[in-house]
């Protein structure tokens, strides 16, 4: 069992930087995980962590030792790849075995943690068989199997689900999770999807363009977002995004979109007005206001999508767009005119540089 | 003629037929017939002299060729130079591959300049190792007594001893380009991931070579093995360029045998005989090609 720090450390590749100043503090026994767009460098981070590559800058502790001159077998870590890499000519036990064959156990020992980790993960009717005879939710417990079986201080997960079907997705998905609870190893995975990385993790590291946009706890990051990029990519359906000016009328601060869209503010809800160049509402986070009042916004309806449990409505005015999910189902035809307002509390703003300004 | 034509598109099922026939009988006249007639030469003691006085004498060859000491001797020089040079060849075109694998800089430059030796003909290239293997003027005498390796300049050709290991220098030096294109195209194949899965379990450069890039060569390797040693069997003009099977038989493979029994003794019977055997380990040898080639690809 381990932590993990990240120091000022910066990779490039010729002149083209892939991630720059991430300090990113990752404690024992946490469950981490780098989100971000492709080529945002939560991959090349996490390889640098794995030793495969080499950071220009910084410094990278694993329990509290610098291990930026080891070879990837010295740092103990375990690492799940997206394709799996299992060695395809070897059979399942021998796959998973080899960890521990490379470090010179002995052959019975070697047999029986095969099977205690079998066992964990359903594989002991596969042992014999070989990767290209398993399904992908199969090879993805093989490759789980081929890093927990030496029991290393840190388990690193490159996009492991991203080749599986959705369904199974959502199965591995609780089955990484309830194995990393059962270890309590110290974890960082890497993924593009926002819900993995809320549904899984202790810690959210945001990233984009290499560097770090937020770091906190799933719910944190998803009430609290720093920024613009971190509120609309954390939470789905996304954020609806209002571009505009708050300006104080008779009755109240007032928000004014460019397209003239209006919406009362709840008094008092923004220390500082002249700052807000945007505002952000979650889809959820809207409901139907009943009659012609002043805190809703009046649009028409572009789009009805019914969700079973929910109905989404996409509606319009001038420019301005918003998605609203609204409780239950209701009858609603494209063109008819619709008031939504914001639930209390829940609009975030942003200033003219998209950082976040909290109330 | 139009009724021709139009009767025999009223059996759709006979067009392949109709499409194979012109290269069947190609193949027939070009490959299967010779090999027939040569195969039927061997129950004669036909000489090429007075051809046609050929008689037949059953299996007579055959029971000669069994008890003729010069058939075993043969036997065993072409076992010995397969598996030398398939040796040789194999291990130098996969140090290359290994080397060609990695980013070098300039690496398509260095892979033509290695191609290049099996793009010198046969001939050519033999003759330019007998000037260098030469006793007198040789740079390979030169540089093996220079460094010690040897105490005076070697008569590499005229000595039954050395004659061989020479044949096998300059077949391997000929033939590694085919096997470095066909061993670094598998190298190609082995994904990244693996050796980096085995980095991360632990595995040293020694045992990532063992456990990932050997076996990533395997269906490649067979294939390779396979096709090193069936030419080898089948060489004629380089060793016959190099030393004509001498000296004292020394590098006198089958083939060699065949062409000397034919062309130098006239016994062209005979010649056909020790022929059709070379052919059937060939089959043998192709049959198992066929039948791994099969296999491979059901793999893949």
């Amino acid at each position: 069992m381990a932590s993990v720090e990240f120091m000022e450390v910066a990779k490039s590749f010729g002149n083209v930087e892939a991630v720059t100043d991430i300090n990113i503090a990752i404690d024992d026994g946490e469950f981490a995980v780098l989100v971000g767009p492709s080529g945002c460098g939560k991959s090349t981070l996490l390889r640098i962590l794995a030793g495969l590559e080499r950071a220009t800058r910084g410094s990278i502790m694993v329990g509290g030792k610098v291990v930026d001159d080891l070879p990837p077998k010295d740092r103990d870590v375990a690492m799940v790849f997206q394709n799996y890499a299992l060695y395809p000519q070897k059979t399942v036990a021998a796959n998973m075995g080899f960890p521990l064959k490379m470090r010179g156990t002995d052959r019975k020992e070697i047999e029986r943690r095969v099977q205690e980790t079998a066992k964990i993960l359903g594989l002991e009717d596969l042992l014999k068989r070989y990767p290209k005879q398993l399904s992908g939710g199969q090879r993805q417990r093989v490759a789980m199997g081929r890093a927990i079986i030496r029991n290393p201080s840190v388990f690193l997960f490159d996009e492991p689900l991203s080749n599986l079907d959705a369904k199974l997705r959502v199965r591995m998905r609780a089955e990484i999770k309830e194995i990393q609870q059962r270890l309590k190893t110290t974890t960082v995975y890497v993924t593009h999807d926002q819900v993995e990385a809320i549904t899984m993790s202790d810690k959210i590291v945001v990233m984009r363009s290499g560097r770090v946009e937020q770091v906190g706890g799933p719910l944190d990051v998803f009430d609290r977002p720093a920024n613009r990029f971190v509120a609309g990519f954390i939470g789905s359906p996304a954020m609806n995004f209002l571009d505009g000016k708050i300006i104080s009328s008779g009755t109240g601060p007032e928000f004014v979109t460019e397209s003239g869209l209006t919406c009362r503010l709840p008094e008092g809800c923004v220390r500082d007005l002249s700052q807000c160049a945007s505002i952000g509402i979650r889809p959820e986070h809207i409901d139907l206001a009943d009659e012609d009042v002043a805190n809703a916004f009046n649009l028409r309806i572009s789009v009805v999508e019914p969700t079973g449990a929910d109905t989404m409505i996409i509606a319009r005015s001038g420019t301005d767009e918003l998605s609203a999910l609204i409780k239950g189902r209701h009858a609603f035809d494209p063109g008819d005119s619709i008031l939504l307002k914001p639930l209390p509390g829940m609009l975030h703003y942003f200033a003219q540089d998209g950082t976040a300004i909290h109330v | 003629m139009k009724r021709v034509f139009a009767r025999r598109f009223d059996h759709p099922e006979l067009l392949p037929l109709w499409l194979l026939t012109p290269a069947a009988i190609v193949m027939s006249v070009i490959l299967i017939w010779p090999i027939a007639q040569g195969i039927l030469l061997g129950f004669f003691n036909t000489r090429i002299l007075n051809y046609n006085a050929g008689r037949y004498i059953g299996l007579a060859n055959y029971e000669v060729l069994l008890a003729d000491p010069f058939f075993w001797n043969s036997l065993k020089v072409t076992v010995y130079y397969g598996i030398a040079s398939m040796s040789c060849t194999y291990a130098l075109g996969l140090s290359f591959a290994l080397l060609l694998n990695r980013s070098l800089p300039l690496r398509g430059i260095i892979r033509t300049i290695f191609i290049l030796p099996w793009a010198v003909p046969e001939v050519v290239a033999v003759l330019i190792f007998i000037w260098m293997l030469d006793a007198q003027y040789g740079v390979i005498n030169y540089f093996f007594v220079e460094a010690g390796f040897l105490d005076a300049p070697a008569a590499w050709l005229a000595q039954a001893d050395l004659a061989m290991p020479a044949l096998v220098l300059i077949t391997s030096w000929h033939q590694f380009p085919l096997a470095l294109l066909i061993l670094l195209a598998g190298l190609q194949t082995i994904p990244r991931e693996e050796y980096e899965a085995a980095m991360v379990d632990g595995a040293g450069a020694f045992s990532r070579f063992i456990h990932v890039t050997l076996p990533g060569l395997r269906s490649v390797n067979v294939i390779l093995i396979l096709i090193l040693i069936l030419n080898s069997f089948r060489r004629v003009t380089m060793i016959y360029a190099m030393t004509g099977g001498g000296p004292a038989r020394a590098t006198e493979t089958l083939s060699i045998l065949t062409y000397n029994t034919a062309f130098t003794y006239q016994k062209i019977g005979y010649a056909a005989a020790i022929g059709t055997v070379l052919l059937l380990i060939l089959l043998v040898f192709s049959l198992v090609y066929f039948f791994t080639i099969i296999h491979v690809k059901r793999d893949a």
